[in-house]
């Protein structure tokens, strides 16, 4: 084999022959670590009663974590399409908003009284302290540490069914209501209009959901029931982004918080992240 | 050339197919893939896995068992290049370093015939990669895998008239984009 590299170098004089030494030259061969590697291949003499076994059970347990996994992914999905438990579970995970298929609520409540339906945000609701609460919930309650001025605490209570507890605070044209329960204890009943917009936000170090609007009832019909002492009230409402209502959740050390304002003079999204990263 | 179906599928049979024929296919993917060395490396090592996986369907003798190996790694490097869906130039600024350095160090090359050497055989790896896909194959067997023509006209199914006139052809187109 000649050396190509004067001949070429005179370029006018270049062969095929040249070009034929050159390629002939062209041997690549693989790196070390090509060799380590193969030494772990299921055929190699000395790796296949360790390496190739190793190899070949590292692929069969590879294979059926996954299999487990598309498995349980199926019937997450599967779950979370068709079983309330299932996306409330989800929920408490996720801790997101749950949207609503539509913009339209019917709502079925039964209740002992009307009154506690109409009169839910009422102060008449929000007697207990926070002590009380404490006591009752058995988690410690933490509250608006510096309460900015026209804002004032009215008082507390504790929804046994949620877990929760609700701090009711009142402004001059509007009601704030703190609701804090442990995460993953207690139901979570709230849902927002298919076309509400979820803005994310930062509150310190966590993150949280923001929404602007509520739920509008349009018609309430309460049907008592003769004999007993229990109403069954039907609420139809719709979702009004235009509400003067605002929510900011958000979960932090296995609690989750919401804080939510009722009226026109409410304050701003940023008055309530300040309001939540002074929780105390 | 005997029969080794029979003794294929054991992991000492195979070790031997692969320590005889790794180097000439990992040359053979080299020459149509173009590099990056350890992409052809991946290659290389995934053309005998497929091949040990299915051994069991393999049969014929050794000279079967090495077009065997070969119809896998052409499979796989054309598999690469149509996913990428980009000239094989296109990902190539150079040829390999790691390449070059093989190539050079047991030469008697001075250092400038060195550099030269390196400029023109970086050169011709880009004119090689410009050329067809069936036109690069018949140069890499020619002269990287030092086969004989009827040996590539037989793997590739040609005349072996045609063969050598492809090759023939190819050589000056090179030699004239050079």
């Amino acid at each position: 084999m000649g050396n190509p590299i004067n001949k070429i170098n005179n370029s006018g004089n270049l062969q095929d022959s040249d070009i034929e030494d050159l390629l002939r030259q062209a041997l690549p061969k693989p790196s070390a670590y090509f060799y380590e590697r193969i030494e772990t291949a299921p055929w190699n003499k000395a790796g296949s009663q360790k390496s190739g076994a190793h190899f070949i059970t590292s692929i069969t347990i590879r294979k059926w974590i996954l299999g487990l996994a598309v498995i349980t992914l199926f019937f997450f999905i599967f779950g979370i399409s068709f079983f309330p438990s299932v996306q409330a579970i989800a929920h408490q995970i996720a801790y997101t908003f749950f949207s609503s298929s539509s913009n339209q609520l019917e709502i079925q409540v039964t209740s002992t009284s009307p009154e506690d339906l109409s009169h839910f945000s009422d102060p008449i609701n929000f007697t207990q302290t926070i002590r009380d609460c404490q006591e009752k919930a058995g988690f410690a309650i933490k509250e608006i540490y510096q309460l900015p001025e026209n804002l004032e605490m009215i008082g507390a209570r504790f929804d046994p069914d949620y877990n929760s507890v609700t701090i009711l605070y009142q402004g001059i044209d509007y009601k704030l209501f703190l609701t804090q329960r442990p995460l993953g204890n207690g139901k979570d009943i709230f849902v927002i209009g298919s076309n509400a917009q979820i803005q994310l936000v930062n509150i310190g170090d966590q993150q949280g959901e923001f929404v602007i609007g509520g739920w509008k009832a349009v018609s309430t019909q309460t049907i008592s029931d003769t004999g007993t002492p229990k109403t069954q009230t039907n609420i139809s409402a719709v979702w009004d982004a235009q509400l003067p209502q605002f929510v900011l959740r958000w979960q932090e050390n296995g609690f989750v918080y919401e804080l939510r304002t009722l009226g026109k003079g409410s304050p701003s999204k940023s008055d309530l992240i300040t309001y939540a990263i002074g929780l105390k | 050339m005997p029969d080794i179906k029979p003794s294929l599928e054991e992991p000492e049979s195979f070790s031997k197919l692969f320590d005889h024929s790794h180097l000439i296919i990992f040359r053979y993917i080299y020459g149509l893939h173009g590099g990056p060395q350890e992409e052809v490396e991946d290659l290389t090592s995934e053309t005998f896995t497929r091949a040990w996986k299915s051994r069991n369907k393999f049969s014929g003798d050794e000279h079967d068992a090495l077009c065997w190996l070969f119809t896998i790694a052409r499979n796989l490097v054309i598999d690469v290049h149509r996913r990428r869906k980009v000239h094989l130039t296109e990902t190539l600024d150079s040829i390999d370093d790691t390449f070059l350095d093989n190539m050079f160090s047991s030469t008697i090359y001075s250092p400038e015939d060195q550099v030269s050497h390196r400029e023109q055989l970086t050169h011709l790896w880009k004119l090689l990669l410009d050329q067809p896909y069936d036109r690069r194959e018949m140069l890499v067997m020619r002269y990287m895998l030092n086969w004989q023509i009827k040996e590539i006209a037989k793997f590739l199914e040609m005349e072996e008239n045609t063969v050598s006139v492809y090759i023939r052809r190819t050589l000056e187109q090179i030699r004239q984009n050079w």
